[in-house]
C-alpha cells in the first residue's frame, strides 16, 4: 500500500493533491480495520493477549445462544419480569446455568474488550496506520456495555430500575451544553438532543413504564442482532478465519463460564420499587467508576466527562504518533502509559470507594483533579526528559513537534486552571464566565456606557434572582419588574442604553437573533444585553468584588481556592513552560552543521506509515 | 485495488449525499416509532407539557398534627401521547411537609439531579453517617449521588451535585384543606 508515493501532490494540483492523500490515509486505515484481532491470528497462538478477540467472538456467541433460551421463559412486562426470571433460575431445568452462561458471558465481553484496548495502548498495535482500531476496540466495549445495560433493567430488581433512571436521565444534561445546548437558544437553535434522546430511552415522559421495558427488550436484541449481520458480511467479503481458537481453548474459555455460573448462581435482587430509593444504591460493576463520579461533580461537568472520555481515547493513538512517531515499546511512550495508568486505576479506585462506600463528596474532588492531573503532567514531562536525552542533532531535530504537542496539551490544561481559579472563586460555571470575559474585552467599545448599562443591570435584577436561561434579558426582567423599585425607569433607561451605536456592532449585527419580529441586533450592547452577558459580567465583578460594593448576599464572594488545586494548577503550568523551552531547544539544536535538514527528520512516521 | 481515489467514487459519493438527505427527510416521520410524543411534523420540538389526572390527593389539617410531619403521596400526570391510547398516565411520588412556621408544602420526590427518589431524613445524625452532611434541621435526601435539600429554605440544595431544589407540587387550600392540583414545569428529573 505504497499509496501516497503514487499520488504525490504535484505542482499546481496540489487541491486534488490533499484530496488524494486524505483519501488514501481513511482507506488505509480503514482497510487496516481488526475488528476481533484478525490480523494477530499468528500471535494469538503464543500470546493469550492477542486472543482477547476471538474469546471476545466466542463469548459473545455463547451469551447469544444462551439468551435465545432465555426468551423463551423471559415475559417483558412490568408485572411478570421480575417472576420470570425468579422461575428460570429456580424451577426450568439448568434455567440457573443459561441464565448465568447469559450474565457471565456478558461480563466477560466487557471484561475482555476492556483489556483489548488496554493491550492496543501498551503495545501500540494501532501502529503504523491502523489507529481506527482503537475506535473500533472501543465501540466493541461500548456496545457491550450498553447491552449490559438495557439487559439488566430485564431484571426489573431495584439495581436495574434505579441504575436506568439515573442513564436515562443523564443525556437531558446535554441541553445545558455550550453552543448545542438550550442555554444559547437566542444564538443558536437547540436541538433539544438531551430531552430527546431521554425521551427515546425511556419511552415518553419521564418515568420507567412498561413502555421503558418493551423498548430496552427491543434494543437488548438490536445491539447484537445489527453488529452480528454487520460482522457476518464482513468476515465473508475478507475471508478472515472467525476463530482461530482450538478446541481446548474454546472448551476452556466456556468451562470457566459454567463454572462460574454453578458456584456463583446470578444474583436476582429485590424487586424494583418506583417509590423507594434504597440507600447506598449502585449500579452494575462496569458503570460504578462513572456513578462514583456523578457523585463528586456538577451533572453538566460529568456529562461532559462521560462524552470527553470516548473522544480522548479515540484521539490517543493520533496524539500518540505525534509524540513518539513508529516507536512502539512502552518505556519510551512515557505519555501513553501514564495515560493508560491513569484511566485504569481511576476507574478500579473509583469502583473501590463507591463499594465501600467511604468517599466523602466534599473533602475528595480536588485530590482526583490533582493526581489525575499531575499522572498526565508527569507522563508529558517523561516524554519531554526523552528528547533532552538526544545525542546529535538529527535527533534533536525530531523533537520539535512532540515539544510542541506536549505544549498544546499543557496549554490546553493553563486554561482550565484558569477557568478554574475564576470558578472556585466566584461559583460561576464555564458558560458565563467565558461570557463575562468576553463582554470585559468588548467593554472598552462603549466607554462611558458601560458604567451606566452595569448599573441599570443591577437594579433591574433583584439579588439573588434565579435567571431564567433560553429567555431574552429584557423579556425576563419585564416578567418580575413589579418587584423592582423604580423598575420601569430603569427599563426604559435599557431601551436607551440598547439603541446607542458603538464601532463594533458589524460584528454583532452579523450573528442572528432567531426573533423573527427583530432579526437583527440594534446594536452591540442590544446583543450584550438580550444574551444576558452584561447580567454575566456583573455577577462576575460583584462576586470578584472588583468595585468594593460587596452587596450583603456576595458577602461570602470571592471565596478561595482549595489549596491541594493549587498543585495541579501549578503542575499544569510548569508542563506547559518545559515543552515550550524544549521546542525552542530542539529547533535549536538540530539546526547544527553536517546533519539532513530538520524537515526531514521531522516527520520520522510517514515513511513507515506508507510501508505497512 | 489501484490506489487514489476514483473519479467514478467522488461522482457517486457526490450524487449519494442528495438522495440519501430526501430519503431521511421521507423517513423521518418514522422517528414516532422512537418517540410517541412527537407532534406531527415537529421532528424537534418539546412535547407537550403533561396535565394532573385524578384521583387528586388531598389532605387535612388533622394529618398534620406535629411540625415536620411528611407524608407520601402519589399525583397522577397524563402526557398527550401518539400511541393507540393516545394518552400515558404517569405516577409522581411526592412529599406533603408541614413547617415550623405553619406552612405547609409539597415537593416532588423525583431527585432535579438525575432522576432518583429522595427520601425525608428527620434526623441529622442520620444525614450526617449516609450522606456526607449535617443539616440543622430534617432534610430530602437522595441516595443516588447524595444530594441533600434543606426544606426550610424553600428546597435550597445544601449538599451534593444537584443542580436546583426539587419541583414544588401547586397546593389550594380551602379551610383545612389541601388539594395539590399540579406540579411545577421542568425536565425529566
Amino acid at each position: 500500500m505504497s499509496s501516497s508515493s503514487i499520488n504525490k501532490p504535484g505542482p499546481g494540483n496540489k487541491a486534488w493533491g490533499a484530496v488524494t492523500y486524505l483519501w488514501d490515509y481513511f482507506a488505509t486505515r480503514f482497510k487496516n480495520i481488526d475488528i476481533f484481532d484478525e490480523h494477530h491470528q499468528l500471535e494469538a497462538k503464543t500470546n493469550p493477549f492477542y486472543a482477547l478477540g476471538p474469546i471476545f467472538y466466542l463469548v459473545w456467541f455463547a451469551t447469544m445462544a444462551s439468551g435465545l433460551l432465555l426468551i423463551c421463559w423471559y415475559v417483558p412486562t412490568k408485572a411478570a419480569a421480575y417472576d420470570s426470571i425468579y422461575a428460570i433460575q429456580w424451577h426450568v431445568p439448568f434455567g440457573n446455568i443459561v441464565r448465568g452462561v447469559h450474565k457471565y458471558g456478558a461480563d466477560a465481553m466487557i471484561i475482555a474488550a476492556t483489556m483489548r484496548v488496554f493491550r492496543m495502548f501498551i503495545n501500540a498495535d494501532y501502529k503504523p496506520s491502523k489507529e481506527f482500531n482503537i475506535a473500533i476496540g472501543l465501540v466493541t466495549l461500548l456496545l457491550s456495555m450498553y447491552s449490559g445495560l438495557t439487559g439488566y433493567l430485564l431484571i426489573w430488581n431495584q439495581r436495574a430500575f434505579w441504575a436506568t433512571k439515573v442513564f436515562a436521565t443523564f443525556p437531558t444534561y446535554m441541553d445545558q451544553f455550550p453552543v448545542m445546548g438550550d442555554y444559547y437558544e437566542p444564538l443558536v437553535k437547540s436541538l433539544h438532543l438531551g430531552w430527546n434522546t431521554a425521551e427515546v430511552l425511556l419511552g415518553a415522559g419521564g418515568a420507567i413504564t412498561q413502555e421503558t421495558i418493551t423498548r430496552f427488550f427491543s434494543l437488548h436484541l438490536a445491539f447484537s442482532l445489527i453488529p452480528l449481520i454487520l460482522v457476518e458480511i464482513y468476515f465473508y467479503n475478507n475471508n478472515y478465519v472467525r476463530m482461530p481458537l482450538n478446541w481446548i481453548k474454546r472448551t476452556v474459555v466456556m468451562l470457566m463460564l459454567v463454572v462460574t455460573a454453578i458456584i456463583l448462581p446470578a444474583a436476582q435482587g429485590r424487586r424494583s420499587d418506583p417509590d423507594v430509593t434504597p440507600l447506598p444504591i449502585l449500579s452494575d460493576w462496569y458503570f460504578l467508576g462513572l456513578y462514583q463520579m456523578y457523585k463528586y461533580l456538577e451533572p453538566v461537568v460529568a456529562t461532559e466527562i462521560t462524552m470527553v472520555i470516548p473522544v480522548t481515547v479515540i484521539l490517543l493513538p493520533f496524539i500518540d504518533t505525534w509524540l513518539c512517531g513508529p516507536e512502539k515499546n512502552i518505556m519510551k511512550r512515557p505519555f501513553i502509559l501514564m495515560m493508560t495508568i491513569m484511566g485504569g486505576a481511576s476507574w478500579i479506585i473509583f469502583s473501590y470507594l463507591i463499594i465501600i462506600n467511604v468517599a466523602n463528596i466534599h473533602n475528595d474532588p480536588p485530590f482526583w483533579r490533582s493526581i489525575s492531573y499531575l499522572a498526565i503532567d508527569a507522563g508529558i514531562v517523561w516524554q519531554l526528559l526523552l528528547i533532552w536525552k538526544s545525542k546529535d542533532a538529527k535527533e534533536w531535530a525530531r523533537g520539535a513537534r512532540p515539544a510542541i504537542v506536549a505544549a498544546v496539551m499543557g496549554g490546553l490544561q493553563c486554561v482550565l486552571a484558569f477557568l478554574y481559579y475564576f470558578m472556585a472563586l466566584t461559583e460561576m460555571f464555564m458558560g458565563p464566565l467565558t461570557q463575562a470575559f468576553t463582554y470585559m474585552t468588548f467593554r472598552p467599545f462603549w466607554a462611558d456606557k458601560a458604567t451606566a448599562l452595569e448599573n441599570v443591570t443591577r437594579v433591574l435584577v433583584p439579588k439573588g434572582t434565579e435567571m431564567p436561561y433560553n429567555t431574552d434579558f429584557t423579556v425576563a426582567a419585564t416578567g418580575w419588574i413589579v418587584k423592582v423599585p423604580n423598575g420601569d425607569e430603569a427599563l426604559k433607561q435599557l431601551e436607551v442604553l440598547k439603541s446607542t451605536p458603538s464601532a463594533i456592532d458589524w460584528l454583532f449585527q452579523l450573528i442572528p437573533t432567531f426573533n423573527p419580529k427583530a432579526p437583527v441586533y440594534q446594536s452591540a450592547i442590544d446583543y450584550m444585553v438580550a444574551n444576558k452577558w452584561v447580567y454575566d459580567y456583573i455577577t462576575f465583578a460583584d462576586r470578584m468584588n472588583l468595585q468594593g460594593l460587596n452587596p450583603a448576599p456576595y458577602a461570602v464572594y470571592p471565596m478561595h481556592v482549595p489549596e491541594v488545586d493549587w498543585w495541579w494548577m501549578i503542575g499544569g503550568l510548569l508542563t506547559t513552560v518545559l515543552a515550550i523551552v524544549t521546542f525552542f531547544v530542539s529547533r535549536s539544536k538540530g539546526k547544527a552543521p553536517a546533519v539532513p535538514p530538520p524537515d526531514k527528520a521531522a516527520t520520522p512516521e510517514k515513511p513507515a506509515g506508507a510501508a505497512s | 485495488m489501484e490506489d487514489g481515489v476514483k473519479r467514478r467514487t467522488i461522482l457517486k459519493t457526490v450524487a449519494a449525499v442528495p438522495l440519501a438527505l430526501t430519503f431521511g427527510l421521507l423517513a423521518s416521520p418514522f422517528l414516532r416509532f422512537l418517540r410517541p410524543t412527537l407532534k406531527p411534523l415537529d421532528v424537534l420540538g418539546h412535547s407537550d407539557q403533561p396535565i394532573a389526572e385524578p384521583p387528586i390527593p388531598t389532605f387535612t389539617d388533622k394529618d398534620f398534627p406535629d411540625e415536620w410531619t411528611c407524608i407520601p403521596f402519589t399525583f397522577n400526570q397524563k402526557y398527550i401521547e401518539y400511541n393507540p391510547e393516545l394518552a400515558e398516565v404517569r405516577t409522581i411520588p411526592g412529599f406533603i411537609v408541614k413547617l415550623p412556621n405553619g406552612d405547609v408544602v409539597a415537593y416532588s420526590r423525583i431527585c432535579p439531579h438525575l432522576g432518583c427518589v429522595f427520601n425525608f431524613v428527620k434526623d441529622p445524625e442520620e444525614c450526617a453517617k449516609g450522606y456526607n452532611f449535617k443539616p440543622a434541621g430534617p432534610v430530602f435526601a437522595c441516595p443516588c449521588h447524595l444530594s441533600v435539600y434543606d426544606i426550610a429554605q424553600a428546597g435550597k440544595v445544601v449538599s451534593g451535585p444537584a443542580p436546583r431544589p426539587p419541583r414544588r407540587f401547586s397546593l389550594k387550600q380551602t379551610g383545612d384543606t389541601y388539594q395539590v392540583i399540579s406540579l411545577e414545569a421542568g425536565s425529566i428529573a
